[in-house]
């Protein structure tokens, strides 16, 4: 029997979800979400009227995170997120035709009015709504560089959504930690290639403490073609003195680059760094993925540690295929003049 | 039962589950016997190592889209076929990773600029075809099906698993001796002549620069020359009329739906004769046998050279590979020598 109030079972939407491809679903009741999520997070434009998000989890294929090519990786991921945008779309119809109302959580759910495209980061894994609701609905924990973490499949998943009057079962959050912190791993902050994930924390310090993300740091490599890159060339461009400077901004390999992003990467424009993702030891597919060499070239030794009296700190390598094409060189020079 | 039954049974599923999810046909080759004979760059180590197989199928442009007169609309229909492929190749490394296996789609519509200044794809998609026996690689470059001729588009990925491979078939493109692709092409960018008694496979060849001016007529190297030539202008352009053309309508579509953003031409894809499923309806279309005049190429065989006489477009799509160039006219002082036109 359902409990009241609830017409439509968690059952009927995961069966419902389960030919789209989609790997993980969970159902987050708004007021749990409510009591886990920042205030600056917390939009309730979105929010208002809603009782439940369901969020809709797709898993990064093994081979993407075996491989090497950054751009492949990058723009798989992307339709990827694709598939989620659909099926997430699809799921809206689906609970509206029982009378619920639904709205859609983008994947690639930006918000320039309230936020900025990094709060994608990192590595585009979804929105803060859509990654504090995955850990309402229990499907994982928060990672040491507040990536969702899940038993399944580690960090290595993008997140979509169903904002919708339909309630659901509460769910349970995990009662565990995932995500082994600093002193027992620390594997994404030693590779990281902005240096955007907390190396250091007081010894014994509780992963809850310290957790977090450099957003801005991790979008240099992450949207290596976004709106930032867009807004520095743009600006670059209109400040040109001579027609020479401003061929100069335009004819180059960013200009090309953005055009591909914009046409082809689409989607993807948002996972063009997955070093943390590939090198996480959390999730049943992450000892096939270890055995690619690739993989064993990211940390060929332990990650190294500096214990002093009350802190520790994770040495940093960066990843050893980092990102060619983070920024153009014109962009680096003008930078580093500013600087 | 033994290893290789045991992977004949296995191939038929993949082959099953493929066909299944929309690939017209799909073919395997070895990733150490292929790589052995790419001459550059475009390797699968390029991507990934570790794998043992390369899959590769087609998914053919609808016949629909083919007998269309709008070059807009055909623009947009490649779109969607390729986004069919890119969904296709990511279904079915889905598939195999629910088998146990690792598989990296390959996405089709990525330019590498590392691997050529003026890009290249991750693979060469036609000749990892052709190399899996699903086709050949006819005249102008463009990869031909038996079934639907040049007008597909291939999707590839890389697995671990194994499985037999497959063996190429033999030549479709009947080279000069049809030459339809090449009189055709806005851009003369398909060769015209060749040594009468050679094999197409000695002579087939595509200018890509030639190409690019009607196939990414609204691509970033259009955008460069269209900057470049305003920049260059020798008198103050008039900004309205500029902004006016419909070359920046077409390149914000490009930009908003991709169509036109890299394909953006057919004139090759239509007037070929090989796919024996969809040439015949295809030719039967009124529209398309404007396409070449009289429906007959004039072949000349002279001191051992055939040669092919070009046409070019029908006069009612000239003007939709010169939009870019309206800015020249803008111009009088400077005239284009690659300006279409049929003579």
């Amino acid at each position: 029997m359902q409990p009241q109030g609830i017409r439509l079972s968690s059952k009927q939407v995961m069966d419902y979800l389960s030919s789209m491809r989609i790997d993980v679903v969970g159902f987050a009741d708004l007021e749990d979400l409510r009591a886990i999520i920042p205030d600056s997070y917390l939009d309730e434009r979105l929010l208002h009227g809603m009782s439940s998000l369901v969020v809709l989890g797709k898993r990064i294929l093994t081979g993407i995170s075996w491989s090497r090519h950054l751009r492949n990786k990058q723009l798989i991921n992307g339709a990827s997120m694709l598939l989620l945008d659909t099926a997430s779309n699809k799921l809206a119809s689906y609970l509206e035709s029982f009378d619920e109302v639904a709205i859609p959580v983008s994947a690639l759910a930006f918000d320039f009015e309230y936020a900025t495209p990094s709060n994608v980061a990192p590595a585009g894994q979804g929105s803060p709504l859509l990654r504090y609701g995955a850990v309402a609905a229990g499907l994982g924990t928060f990672g040491l560089n507040m990536m969702v973490l899940t038993p399944e499949h580690g960090p290595r998943l993008h997140f979509a959504g169903v904002l919708t009057t339909c309630r659901f079962p509460r769910a349970k959050p995990l009662d565990r930690e995932l995500c082994p912190g600093i002193e027992a791993c620390g594997r994404c902050a030693a590779v990281c290639p902005a240096d955007a994930i907390p190396r250091k924390a007081r010894i014994s310090q509780s992963l809850s403490d310290y957790r977090s993300i450099d957003e801005e740091a991790c979008v240099k490599v992450s949207q290596p073609f976004g709106y930032r890159v867009f807004q520095e060339m743009a600006a670059e461009i209109a400040s040109s003195s001579t027609s020479e400077k401003l061929w100069e901004g335009i004819y180059n390999r960013t200009a090309s680059e953005m055009y591909n992003e914009i046409t082809a990467v689409k989607e993807g424009v948002v996972s063009g760094c997955s070093a943390c993702m590939d090198v996480c030891p959390v999730g049943a597919n992450y000892p096939q993925i270890k055995n690619s060499p690739h993989r064993q070239r990211d940390l060929p030794e332990p990650v190294q540690r500096v214990y002093s009296d009350v802190d520790v700190e994770v040495k940093h390598n960066g990843a050893y295929e980092r990102p060619r094409i983070t920024w153009a060189s014109w962009l680096q020079r003008r930078l580093s003049k500013r600087e | 039962m033994g290893k290789l039954a045991s992977a004949a049974t296995f191939k038929e599923r993949i082959v099953a589950f493929a066909k299944d999810v929309g690939v017209d046909s799909i073919g395997f080759a070895s990733v150490d016997d292929y790589s052995s004979v790419v001459p550059n760059g475009q390797r699968p180590s390029h991507i990934t190592e570790g794998m043992n197989s390369i899959l590769v199928f087609t998914k053919h442009n609808l016949t629909g889209s083919m007998s269309l007169q709008d070059v807009n609309t055909q623009s947009y229909n490649s779109h969607l076929a390729l986004d069919a492929v890119i969904d296709i190749t990511h279904h079915i490394a889905d598939w195999l990773e629910s088998e146990g296996f690792i598989a990296v789609p390959l996405h089709p519509e990525f330019i590498d600029e590392d691997l050529k200044r003026s890009g290249a794809g991750l693979l060469d998609f036609k000749h990892v075809a052709e190399f899996a026996g699903l086709g050949h690689i006819g005249l102008n470059l463009n990869f031909l099906t038996p079934d639907y001729g040049s007008r597909v588009y291939i999707g590839v990925l890389l697995t671990n698993a194994v499985v037999h491979y497959d063996r190429r078939i033999p030549d479709l493109c009947p080279g000069m001796k049809c030459g339809r692709c090449a009189v055709v092409c806005p851009t003369k960018a398909i060769p015209l002549k060749a040594d009468s008694d050679a094999s197409v496979n000695s002579y087939r060849d595509l200018h890509q620069d030639k190409c690019s001016e009607g196939a990414m007529r609204l691509s970033i190297r259009t955008l460069f020359r269209v900057i470049r030539l305003l920049i260059d202008s020798e008198k103050p352009m008039p900004i309205q009329e500029v902004f006016a053309n419909k070359y920046w309508r077409d390149f914000w579509i490009a930009l908003n739906s991709k169509r036109g953003a890299n394909a953006a031409c057919f004139e090759c894809m239509y007037v070929c004769p090989v796919g024996k499923t969809d040439a015949r309806t295809l030719f039967s279309v009124p529209y398309r046998k404007w396409d070449i005049p009289g429906g007959r190429v004039e072949h000349t065989v002279a001191d051992g050279i055939h040669s092919v006489k070009h046409v070019g477009p029908p006069q009612d799509r000239v003007h939709e590979y010169s939009r870019h160039l309206a800015f020249v006219n803008m111009n009088p002082c400077k005239r284009d020598e690659n300006e279409p036109q049929r003579g």
